[in-house]
């Protein structure tokens, strides 16, 4: 999990992040000193933690925690704090812990187990699909393994539309490129759909593919996708794009040109 | 989903009621003016999505609040109380809402709707 640490004494913020790394449950820790640093932060990255100080010059920490629930909703909200008069305050804003200074290491781990086990595992964490690079699909951090390499093609082409419906004829003619869609390739392109569909059932996660009055799409909210954090801005995934995109199919180069355009014009 | 309201506030247990019947499509809600008719309840078998608690006077609603956490984890817990000074505990037990009273029916049925929402 991704935690960030704001406190207005350096002092303190460096300790907080140096205390929550040591815990297993946490991959990276990012320390600000001030909150409208941290917001700004949270502008284009997420967190699944913010662990606050309450009396901060600039902006109280109770004000800080309405202004993160605002911006992303997801992320658990608790305070760090010398004083207890702030309790009720913390609850209306929905905070998930309330710790009175000094705080141990240990009480921390276990607020932070806490709310490791209460949060939501939403579908759209179990499946997780890279695209730069060569294309993949994780669920539940499993590789997911096709029947054929055609109905593997068939989900990445689906994932390139970013949930526009696209008819079979459509999705025929870019994975066959110049072969005739007539009845024997329509049957063969019948099966790959419906093992594509087996595979997806039988990993529990059928519900990200849609079939419906003959088009087909996926449903980009039931899965995590590093192509559309890049499309949303994210500059992680900014980042992570190294000018590769789903390198094996010759129809996915479009997108990739497209995105290094854009890469290199933000 | 199941709601339980304990409190010797016989007037909370109504307007609880009130707003769950009136709003909400809950399967349940039992209303309890004494903990040991609402641990009875459990004891039977009955599970606790969403349990209101009055923690004043002889209400020992935070150890009721423990209690609940202890056999159903997942229960989302709102306490009810004259006084902000049990704030701190009720972040302890992992409450998920302190209502200081008196409370507003706006208040309580925003309340119930975020705690339902916590249950999906």
């Amino acid at each position: 999990m991704k935690i960030i640490c704001v406190d207005d004494e350096e002092l303190l913020v460096e300790d907080a992040v140096a205390t929550c790394l040591e815990l297993p449950q946490i991959d990276e820790a990012i320390g600000f000193s001030y909150p409208d640093e941290a917001l700004a932060w949270l502008g284009n990255h997420s967190a699944e933690i913010a662990l606050l100080d309450i009396d901060m010059p600039s902006m109280s920490g109770i004000e800080l925690a309405a202004k993160i629930k605002a911006l992303r909703p997801e992320v658990a909200v608790i305070f760090l704090t010398g004083y207890s008069q702030y309790a009720l305050d913390a609850f209306n804003v929905h905070a998930s812990g309330y710790l009175l200074k000094p705080i141990t290491k240990e009480r921390l781990a276990e607020e932070i187990a806490y709310v490791a086990s209460v949060r939501p595992i939403k579908a759209s964490e179990r499946v997780v699909v890279r695209t730069f690079g060569n294309f993949d699909v994780f669920v539940d951090d499993k590789l997911v393994t096709f029947k054929l390499a055609r109905c593997k093609e068939l989900l990445a082409y689906l994932i390139d539309k970013q949930g526009s419906s696209v008819t079979r004829a459509e999705a025929f003619a870019a994975l066959w490129e110049d072969r005739l869609y007539d009845r024997p390739m329509q049957k063969q392109f019948d099966g790959v759909i419906r093992d594509m569909r087996d595979t997806l059932k039988q990993y529990g996660v059928e519900d990200i593919f849609e079939l419906k009055n003959g088009t087909m799409r996926i449903i980009p909210a039931k899965l995590s996708c590093d192509a559309y954090l890049f499309f949303q801005g994210d500059s992680d995934a900014v980042n992570a794009f190294r000018g590769e995109y789903m390198s094996s199919y010759a129809w996915a180069s479009i997108t990739e040109g497209y995105m290094t355009w854009k890469k290199w014009n933000r | 989903m199941n709601l339980i309201c304990v409190d010797n506030d016989i007037s909370m247990l109504r307007r609880v009621e009130m707003i769950c019947k009136k709003k909400y499509q809950l399967d349940e809600t039992k209303t309890f003016s004494k903990v040991r008719d609402a641990v009875e309840w459990m004891e039977r078998g009955h599970s606790v999505n969403i349990a209101l608690l009055g923690i004043d006077g002889n209400m020992n609603g935070l150890i009721l609040a423990q209690n609940i956490k202890k056999h159903f984890p997942t229960t989302v817990i709102i306490l009810l109380s004259s006084h902000k000074e049990f704030a701190v505990d009720a972040f302890k037990i992992h409450a998920s809402g302190y209502l200081l009273k008196p409370v507003t029916s706006e208040k309580l049925t925003e309340a119930i709707q975020y705690a339902m929402q916590l249950c999906h």
